[in-house]
């Protein structure tokens, strides 16, 4: 037996607070809704061949019903902790610069976290699954994935049913993105499959359609020959007639195997969603000063969760800096736009452009 | 939202993706149903227990390994099936292997991958109900039988069904069950589909389904053409044409011998499953039928007399037209003479039905019957059971059709201080299976009704009891097949009871005896009997109600010759089987498995 279902089973009975008692090999599932209802279980195929208890295995009416019990409760809300504000300013800067925390403004968030479980199908199938993490307005929160730290079922105050819809929407094209090319090689693969099995079916009635007017021609032959040049076989055999009717005959079914053989092989990919996260998080909108030994100035950062932050635009050559620099005349710019002129010197392509002006 | 009623298509690359939501996520979403974190986490771990792409193993084997004895050669058919045939198969393993357990097998693993869920079984109609039993019992699957107006009404909409294959042919239900696209056929006895100008072939052939079982021990009867039909099914054009086919592979223009064996078995390798006896390396043992013949009591003697004159006087009553067509009063009949030979209680209680329901001119002849059995102290049949229980130190495994005779033997085994446990129809699962567990652990004697005995595997138990005989040649078998299976390690020992000059007396005489009956196993019987098994116990029954004594004697021993006959075409058949396919090697099991 696969540990996996007992420890799934086992976390089942938990969670749904029926009450476990283990007696040797078996154990005595007393429900929570209905305490006088009690069901004995097993994980040994041996305890369940001598018919004691229900074994638990994958197809038996108590697991299946677990199963199916678990699949209906796949909607969860939690809430991520806000960004440590610290630890985010001491990552925003490096070399001389220091950023001094201002005000902060928290604005509140939602994003989803949907799981599906794509089923690819043709003449063979293959099943995964696909995550997704989307913020409120359907753009894919990359940032999302790796995060586990939630803080358990906190509920959002409010769910804005229209942003949750446009973002469910939305998953459907970044899910069909994610699986054009998976799809592409197995229609590829089932397609020249396909091909052969139906070039098989023509053949074989391509055959069959010759065999039937050959031998039509053959008894036509037969029966204009005179009797003496017979050498005693009776002139019997098929007419034209009918020999025409079994060709109709032979088309229809050639049609209709080949119709079976498309459907065979025809490829077909269903998602279904099997899990929903709805996360709640902080934004936290943050006006920082940088400063150094001889300028200051100051930016609004937004900081995510995770401390990611969106990068402020490099002063010098537009692009968004992931590690903030501020020259000695203030300017806001990136490692790459800095240069050490002489030891405790720098200076900025931004300095260097308005001193050419 | 994507609802599992109006899927959301994504074209990607020119198919469609179908979004659904079967368990209503996006639902309780936008209403704000939520669950805690941890049901999401175990609600995604368990889609991790059911994918499970591997190949090698079989999903079902923890489940149905707890209730069938699977086979080394059965899991290897299996897997297969599912992993190098695509799930289109002809199954034609030799008499006795198990073929029904190693479809239902491959099913269940396909419906356990999400790959079937639309199944269609036909079968020969005595082997509905069969079918429909070991499903429910040993592979927990709930069929619809077809069968009469009302549920022949919707069923097309069902989506388990088993249905003979004479009823799936008629007009108005063939049409109806090629209209749906099933994504399991399984066709048992399929060499009932060798002629392809046949209805039955026909019917096969325009049912579409994505995976296709066909079941036979003997895919040849009579010629290679027989198999070439049957490939066709599966494979259309997989042997090439007709011509190309007999040219290629058949030694003689009868078709009876082949040639390039080789590349026939490699064409075949890739439809077709054979396993053979000595393959297995399991051990097969032997049969001993013993007839306990019983010199009745007078009383018994003149009971007995006495209820078969009024069956036949029944029976003479009944219009004509009734009575050839074997219509329910007829079965009434048929039963109550069964009774009668069956036990005193139970023909007692038979009458006793019958008189409520007579007229008070009936009552009065009923009342007289009644009074003759009350003569009867003890069956001559009982005293001979409790010296057979005495003589014998094994367990026995006694069977009658009645749950008045399994009473009358229990409470009498009983007095004599002997360990007994019953098993019925009327009993539920559990008090079944405690019994069972009983007769396992303890207990010397188990009494049987049929009903409900399909699932019972009683390997350790060597000693079969036929108490009362059935009529029905497959009720015979199914019960000593309980005991002489797959797994059985001792010779088998079958004790018949029957009272001299009686019905029963004479159909294990004339007909049993003489096709060996007790040698048979399920799939002989089907490949002897075929559409005769539905007729024989009506054909027995006029047998006796219209002849005298000598004729009804001389109309069963005509019966028995044609039973031969049949039995003589069948192990002709088998033979040619074993002579094509000792040259082409089928066998699903590795060397490491035989």
């Amino acid at each position: 037996m696969s540990s996996g279902i007992r420890d799934f089973v086992m976390g089942y009975l938990e969670l749904a607070g029926h009450e476990v008692r283990s007696d040797c090999d078996c154990y005595i599932v007393r429900f929570q809704s209905d305490p006088d209802r009690i069901h004995a279980i097993t994980f040994s195929s041996e305890v369940a061949r001598r018919g004691q208890c229900e074994l638990v295995a994958l197809g038996s009416p108590f697991f299946s019903g677990i199963l199916e019990d678990t699949r209906r409760r796949g909607v969860a809300a939690a809430r991520l902790p806000s960004a440590n504000l610290e630890v985010a300013l001491s990552s925003m800067t490096s070399g001389t610069c220091r950023a001094v925390l201002g005000a902060v403004e928290e604005m509140s968030r939602t994003a989803l976290k949907l799981y599906y479980l794509l089923t690819c199908t043709s003449h063979k199938r293959s099943q995964r699954f696909v995550e997704l993490a989307l913020d409120a307005s359907g753009q894919e929160a990359a940032w999302l994935y790796p995060v586990r730290n939630y803080i358990n079922d906190e509920k959002p105050e409010r769910v804005d049913v229209k942003e949750l819809e446009l973002v469910l929407d939305r998953s459907a094209s970044i899910l069909k993105k994610s699986v054009d090319q998976e799809l592409k090689d197995l229609k590829d693969e089932s397609g020249r499959l396909l091909a052969s099995a139906v070039d098989r079916i023509q053949s074989y009635y391509a055959e069959l359609r010759d065999e039937t007017r050959n031998e039509a021609e053959f008894a036509r032959s037969r029966a204009e020959r005179p009797p003496s040049a017979r050498h005693g076989i009776s002139p019997v055999g098929i007419s034209f007639e009918e020999a025409e009717g079994l060709v109709a005959e032979y088309d229809r079914l050639e049609e209709l195997e080949i119709g079976r053989e498309r459907a065979r092989y025809d490829v077909r990919a269903e998602a279904t969603i099997v899990g929903v996260l709805l996360v709640s998080y902080n934004v936290l909108r943050c006006h920082v000063k940088l400063q150094n030994e001889k300028a200051s100035s100051e930016i609004v950062v937004q900081v995510l969760p995770n401390g990611d932050f969106d990068p402020p635009i490099c002063e010098a050559c537009n692009k968004p800096i992931m590690e903030m620099r501020l020259c000695p005349n203030g300017h806001v710019v990136g490692q790459e736009c800095i240069e050490v002129t002489a030891p405790g010197e720098t200076r900025c392509v931004a300095c260097e452009r308005d001193s050419n002006r | 939202m994507p609802t599992n009623d109006e899927p959301l298509q994504v074209d990607s690359q020119g198919s469609a993706i179908r979004l659904t939501d079967a368990f209503g996520l996006g639902r309780s979403l936008l209403a704000g149903r939520f669950n805690s974190l941890s049901w999401l986490n175990l609600c995604l771990k368990s889609y991790g227990l059911t994918i499970q792409p591997e190949t090698g193993t079989l999903l079902s084997g923890p489940l149905l390994g707890t209730r069938i004895e699977m086979m080394p050669h059965q899991i290897s058919a299996a897997l297969k099936v599912r992993d190098r045939m695509n799930g289109r198969a002809l199954l034609a393993d030799e008499v006795g292997l198990g073929k029904t357990i190693e479809a239902c097998m491959i099913y269940k693993e396909l419906a356990l991958r999400g790959l079937v869920r639309k199944v269609l079984i036909l079968t020969p109609p005595a082997l509905v109900s069969q079918w429909h039993e070991e499903l429910r019992t040993k592979f927990l699957e709930e069929f619809t039988i077809a069968s009469g107006p009302r549920k022949l009404a919707d069923f097309d909409l069902q989506e388990k069904l088993i249905a003979s294959i004479d009823t799936a042919k008629r007009p108005g239900v063939k049409e109806r069950l090629c209209s749906v696209y099933w994504d399991l056929l399984i066709v048992d006895e399929a060499h009932r589909l060798k002629n392809s100008r046949t209805l039955n072939y026909r019917l096969a052939r325009d049912i579409s389904s994505t995976y296709l079982l066909m079941l036979t021990a003997t895919p040849i009867q009579n010629s290679l053409a027989e198999l070439y039909n049957l490939v066709n099914l599966l494979k259309p054009g997989l042997l090439g044409s007709r011509l190309e086919f007999q040219s290629r592979f058949s030694a003689d223009s009868k078709g009876r011998r082949v040639t390039n064996q080789l590349a026939l078995q490699r064409i075949l390798s890739d439809v077709m499953v054979r396993t053979r006896r000595k393959e297995t390396g399991l051990p097969f043992t032997r049969r001993f039928s013993n007839t306990v013949r019983l010199v009745p009591k007078a009383s018994e003697y003149r009971l007995y007399n006495a209820v078969t004159d009024y069956v036949r006087s029944c029976y003479e009553s009944l219009p004509e037209a009734r009575r050839i067509r074997a219509a329910p009063d007829v079965f009434l009949l048929i039963t109550l003479q069964r009774q009668l030979a069956s036990s005193t209680p139970a023909i007692s209680k038979a009458l006793r039905k019958r008189r409520e329901r007579s007229t008070p001119e009936g009552a009065r002849e009923i009342d007289e019957l009644l009074q003759l059995s009350s003569h009867v102290k003890e069956d001559s049949k009982l005293i001979a059971m409790k010296e057979l229980v005495e003589a014998t130190s094994g367990k026995l495994l006694v069977f009658t059709t009645f749950l008045e005779t399994q009473e009358y033997i229990r409470a009498s085994l009983e007095d004599l201080g002997i360990s007994v446990t019953c098993y019925s129809g009327a009993m539920d699962e559990g008090e079944r299976q405690r019994s069972l567990n009983a007769f396992r652990e303890g207990a010397k004697v188990l009494v049987c009704t049929e009903a409900g005995s399909e699932g019972m595997n009683l390997q350790f138990c060597n000693l079969v009891v036929n108490y009362d005989l059935p009529w029905n040649p497959l009720r015979v078998e199914q019960r000593i097949g309980r005991v002489h299976r797959i797994g059985q390690v001792n010779d088998v020992y079958i004790f018949s009871l029957t009272v001299r000059d009686t019905i029963e007396d004479h159909i294990l005489g004339l007909l049993y005896e003489k096709i060996q009956l007790f040698q048979l196993t399920i799939g002989d019987l089907e490949l002897i009997l075929g559409d005769e098994v539905r007729r024989i116990e009506p054909r027995i029954f006029r047998s006796f109600m219209e002849n005298d004594r000598k004729g009804a004697k001389k109309a069963i021993e005509k019966l028995g010759l044609d039973l031969v006959g049949r039995k003589r075409r069948a192990d002709s058949a088998k033979g040619r089987n074993d002579a094509i396919f000792e040259a082409v090697n089928l066998s699903p099991l590795e060397e490491g498995d035989k």
